[in-house]
């Protein structure tokens, strides 16, 4: 015999200003089968979980319906505190009258009227309801890190410290990242190399972690705590454990190619490392541009490596891992110059973006930081730089900030100066964002000592005047048009997501927005999670941010991840479907609409081992409770627990008697 | 300048007036100067296309109408073409033009005599007969010799004829009066 | 296909050499192009800053009487080409303004037509390889400074003619004559055609940086597709020559010249002789003409 306990809540004045929770109560009362029901103010709160465990108790309670907020707001309390109390907490169900009632109307005699269906359907749900069990799962000690910059380094650090043992994966030939191609950082002016490399050395020689460089994510099966990763590792076409770095092949190597390290400012060969610094420091062959390859001649890299270690038959390889958790590290791409019609699509030579003058800078550049004009090598005297290209540009480009140009544009106008001493820097803003900690005073800092001129306006059109670049921009502070005669124009282009990011976000199957941007499960309270469980997210990967921010959340990340694997089991929710096997004629329909591959086959064998017939079988492990399987049944013979056909209809038939 | 904002202002209602006749939102912009920057005719303005797009969201009415700068606007394009925000600045000058003509606002700007004298023109041709517009402004603007100098020349090379092609002037007069009385109409409702 | 030619007041008086360089390629490729009949002025800048009404209702009556000829218009002038664009779209699309034009005009008019522009005509519907196949006089030698004018590209959604900052169909069109299409910044740059009557000054100033930019990037010569460009850039040229005490000595052709040239079309037939900045010594150093 049913005894249900019915609580309405009033949510302060959320609910009860347009229901009547007094009456709801009294009707619902009178349901056979509720055996106790009273509306309180606030049920989430202490006493009235206190009233729900006393009830349970005292009226031998053998259902609960709570009719407040929705149930993605308190269902956990409120079913925990039904445990507390000996109630199995399936047994316990909210009606939301609520987000779907008080909310959503303002005639408090149809509010109520309605309020009184949803309980009343409640009601008839719990009676049919069949206590459950939750499933536990085992968990893979192990983390995959997707994206070997700066962020992905952290992360695996971090992980690493916690005793996991971590995949580090990079689709370059090295780990690094962008902060690698960085001259000098906001605001201390460390030398970006000088600080990353460090931790680089750190990761590699770590032994809890495994670099996979040259290599990337080919497919991801499984679900959290038990993931299955296919890694795509390139042919490298070199072994890597008998390479020395000598570097005697890419001295030979007769073909040139345009380094994407160097921006495309500076040369590289076919068989290269990226950045001298790179790790691992062992060459890959450029399978696009290298001769062998291309038009079968040349090889002379084989012929003369005193180690005889590369071999271009190498094939690329698929391994499959097991790992319990993946951290999403990707980073970003800038926009190239060559995007902007207004700027010259790209043919002027001496428009260059933020990342190309970082390489012109730098000491390990392809000037060797002497700052040279890309067109005819002279010493630029007159560098213009534009912020906001391609952001905050909603018509054309990006309606985002990026976030970091305002910060490394003023940067870039220090280093400008301190290599140029005669040098004029003017820089096109429109808001300047310095916000973190010392931004501000180094903004100052660029304008006041490095006598950074800062115009605020942006810049109509950069066009080749012989030798100079002509910017037309304005001053709107002084109401002017400026023209100025520059040797240099850099751009701070926006950042964007890089390539092949929403094809790996769908190999996740976490979400991602309309810029390929990661989403997470929550911007405020949830800001290093997707939406999927297992698997967290940090960095640009999530939206344009620096590496303070970045090398947190990298943090915030691995902490989540040792977290997730520091149990030994996982605990899942008990609503997942089930198998009626008498009744089920193995048709598969359940297994062909699955969304999860939940459901296969199992074979009902005789005594003697004979094959009898087959029917579906559920892994509880990989089920969501989706309930996509249950209406392609023809036999009615799969069904959902904790929203089984008999509840459903059982709800349905309580709304339908009344009118 | 002082703006002062009292309690029964409503500082939006030039913005909305505005936005309606030429059909683009000025809220959308964060007056990053890029209209200015690329505005070739900025040097003759009195205010800049910038300011005229501030001046309207801050509810300015009287000193865009009586500017300049709206009657030297060259109509190019390059400021709404390039606008981030993708606000018509092109129509906003447009649609200033208007609502100063409206008010009977006479600029100081020739261009509202050669308007006169191309309107005037294709009511009595239905085609555009040059020597008539040009004589027609002249007048108007009160400089006789304008280009005259020129004439022998284009009718040396046979690019101006001496006399006007007509063409269902009627029509052409008919229609361009039923315009003006729909749109006068139209004026007289909103007030 | 089936298109009329609407011509335009200024190709009917002032820039008859774009007129009859049109009709003499028209003739050329035989191509089924009559004029439109009874076209109206299309009113130019002229109406909108008074009566936006006006402006829309004018373009109206050549675009019905290209409708009662059943074919879609083909027009050379880009203001022509803007204003029938914009009053397409008030009689296709928009409500109030649609009623409106209805009341004016006396009559309801569909609007439903095509309207090109001869040189996208030539490029997406005759196409490139084609004209090139009729080319008997390549233009060798000759580097040519391609100038569309700010009109034609913009408002791009008005207009959907090309890129806003560096369009390239006028350039392919004068790439096929055997001639070379120069890369130069000044493409969309406006002349200051809308003031050259009424602020004479502002567009001597304007037109002088184009053809300034012109030379300064290796130009022998310029083209052109709008005839108020060419008035300013050809016409005014000894004017702004004789204020900025420069002499540019650039050639302005129109397009169809060019081509026609390369087809070996008769100079006289192209108008040649009627372009203020004489073409013939250029020509003749090149080779082109003799």
């Amino acid at each position: 015999m049913a005894r249900i306990g019915v609580f309405v809540c009033w949510c302060g004045s959320n609910i009860a200003e347009t229901v009547d929770v007094k009456r709801a109560a009294e009707t619902i009362a009178k349901i056979p089968g509720v055996v106790y029901s009273v509306d309180y103010k606030y049920m989430c709160s202490d006493p009235g979980q206190d009233m729900v465990k006393n009830a349970i108790k005292e009226h031998k309670l053998t259902g609960v319906v709570v009719a407040s907020c929705s149930p993605r707001m308190h269902e956990k309390t409120f079913r925990k505190a039904a445990q507390e109390a000996g109630l199995n907490p399936y047994m316990l169900e909210m009606a939301n009258i609520r987000e779907h009632c008080s909310w959503v109307h303002d005639n408090k005699e149809e509010g109520t009227l309605k309020a009184i269906d949803l309980i009343r359907m409640m009601v008839e749900k719990v009676k049919r309801n069949k206590p459950l069990q939750n499933i536990k799962i085992p968990v893979t000690k192990k983390a995959l890190v997707i994206g070997g910059g700066v962020t992905g380094i952290q992360a695996a650090l971090d992980i690493a410290a916690g005793g996991v043992p971590v995949i580090l994966l990079e689709r370059e030939p090295s780990i690094g990242g962008h902060m690698s191609m960085l001259d000098e950082t906001f605001p201390t002016l460390d030398c970006s190399q000088c600080i990353l490399t460090p931790k680089m050395v750190e990761v590699a020689q770590n032994p809890l972690v495994t670099i996979m460089t040259y290599s990337e994510l080919e497919k991801l099966d499984g679900f959290i705590g038990n993931f299955k990763a296919t890694i795509k590792k390139k042919a490298r076409h070199v072994v890597v454990e008998e390479c020395t770095g000598c570097g005697t092949c890419w001295t030979k190597c007769p073909t040139k190619v345009k380094s994407e390290f160097e921006q495309g400012l500076g040369i590289r060969k076919a068989i290269y490392i990226p950045f001298p610094q790179a790790i691992p420091s062992r060459p890959v062959i450029d399978e696009a541009n290298c001769l062998k390859f291309t038009q079968d001649r040349c090889g002379i890299c084989a012929k003369i490596c005193p180690k005889q270690c590369i071999h271009y038959d190498d094939k690329e390889e698929f391994i499959e891992i097991d790992v319990g958790s993946v951290v999403v590290a990707t980073g970003y791409d800038l926009m190239p110059t060559s995007a902007f019609g207004e700027y010259g699509y790209g043919k002027y030579p001496d428009v260059v973006t933020s990342l190309q003058f970082e390489r012109m800078v730098c000491a390990s550049g392809p000037t060797l930081g002497d700052l040279q004009r890309p067109s005819d090598k002279k010493k630029p005297k007159t560098v213009v730089f534009i912020q906001c290209v391609g952001s905050r540009d909603p018509e054309h480009h990006k309606a985002y900030c990026s976030k970091i140009c305002c910060m490394y544009t003023a940067k870039q106008t220090m280093l400008y100066r301190h290599k140029v001493h005669d040098g004029n820097a003017y820089v096109f803003y429109i808001d300047i964002r310095s916000n973190g900690k010392n931004y501000e005073e180094f903004l100052r800092r660029a304008q006041e000592e490095d006598r950074a001129q800062y115009i605020r306006g942006r810049v109509s059109m950069v066009y080749q005047d012989g030798p100079d670049l002509v910017v037309e921009g304005a001053d709107t502070l002084s109401n002017a048009q400026v023209k100025i005669r520059a040797d240099l124009v850099v751009l701070a282009t926006a950042m964007v997501s890089p390539k092949g990011v929403k094809e790996l976000a769908q190999k996740l199957g976490i979400g991602y927005d309309q810029h390929g941007f990661l989403t997470e499960a929550h911007p405020k309270l949830r800001p290093v999670e997707s939406a999927t469980a297992g698997i967290f997210l940090a960095g640009c990967a999530i939206s344009p941010r620096d590496i303070p921010d970045s090398v947190s959340e990298a943090s915030g990340a691995a902490s989540k991840v040792l977290g997730l694997l520091s149990k030994s089991e996982l605990e899942k929710e008990g609503v997942v479907a089930s198998v009626r096997e008498c009744s089920c004629t193995g048709c598969q329909n359940c297994i062909r609409v699955c969304p999860f591959t939940a459901i296969s086959l199992k074979d009902i064998r005789d005594r003697a081992g004979n094959l009898i017939r087959q029917v579906a079988n559920v892994n509880p492990g990989l089920c969501t409770g989706c309930g996509t399987c249950t209406p392609t049944c023809p036999s009615r013979s799969i069904d959902l627990q904790g929203f089984t056909d008999e509840e459903i209809f059982a709800e349905i038939n309580a709304m339908a008697e009344l009118h | 300048m002082l703006i002062e904002i009292t309690k029964d202002l409503d500082q939006l209602a030039f913005t909305e007036e505005l936005e309606k006749e030429s059909g683009t939102d000025v809220k959308k912009c964060y007056q990053c100067g890029k209209c200015t920057a690329g505005c070739p005719a900025n040097y003759l303005m009195d205010i800049s296309p910038s300011q005229v797009i501030r001046f309207s969201q801050m509810g300015l009415k009287e000193k865009i109408l009586h500017s300049q700068t709206i009657w030297n606007c060259i109509f190019c394009d390059t400021c709404s073409t390039r606008c981030p925000q993708g606000v018509d600045i092109k129509g906003v000058m447009d649609g200033l033009r208007r609502m100063a003509v409206r008010q009977g606002i006479r600029p100081k700007a020739q261009v509202r005599n050669l308007e006169k004298a191309f309107q005037d023109n294709i009511k009595g041709f239905g085609r555009v007969y040059e020597p008539g517009v040009v004589l027609d402004f002249n007048i108007r603007s009160g400089n006789l010799l304008h280009d005259v100098i020129f004439f022998p020349w284009l009718l040396i090379k046979r690019k101006i004829s001496l006399l006007p092609h007509f063409k269902r002037t009627a029509e052409v007069r008919k229609v361009l009066r039923k315009a003006t009385q729909i749109t006068k109409k139209a004026q007289e409702v909103k007030e | 296909m089936k298109y009329a030619y609407y011509p335009g007041c200024s190709l009917e008086s002032t820039s008859p050499d774009f007129n009859l360089s049109t009709e003499a390629l028209i003739e050329f490729l035989s191509l089924d192009i009559p004029e439109v009949q009874d076209w109206v002025c299309c009113g130019a800048s002229s109406l909108h800053p008074e009566n936006k009404l006006a402006s829309l209702a004018l373009p109206a009556l050549t675009i019905e009487a290209a409708e009662k000829q059943q074919r879609d218009i083909m027009v050379q002038c880009p203001a022509c080409y803007a204003h029938l664009r914009e009053s397409q779209e008030a009689l296709v699309h928009e409500s109030k303004v649609k009623e409106d034009l209805k009341e004016t005009i006396g009559r309801e008019i569909a609007g439903k037509l095509k309207i090109k522009h001869f040189s996208e005509i030539l490029t997406q519907e005759i196409g490139l390889e084609t004209l090139q196949s009729k080319v008997t006089k390549p233009l060798k030698d000759l580097k040519i400074a391609n100038y569309y004018g700010c009109v034609i590209v913009r408002p791009q959604e008005l207009m959907q003619y090309d890129d806003p900052e560096d369009p390239q169909v006028m350039d392919k069109l004068v790439n096929i004559t055997g001639a070379e299409s120069i890369s130069w910044p000044f493409k969309t740059k406006c002349c200051g055609a809308g003031s050259s009557i009424s602020k004479t000054e502002v567009t001597l100033d304007m037109t002088y940086q184009i053809l300034s930019m012109a030379k300064k990037n290796g130009a022998d010569a310029i083209s052109v597709l709008c005839p108020l460009c060419h008035i300013n850039l050809d016409f005014r040229q000894p004017q702004i020559e004789r204020r900025y005490k420069e002499k540019f000595n650039l050639p302005v052709f129109y397009y169809t010249q060019l081509l026609g040239l390369a087809f070996g079309l008769d100079p006289k037939k192209l108008a040649l002789d009627r372009l203020f900045v004489s073409p013939f010594p250029l020509l003749k150093s090149k080779g082109i003409l003799s």
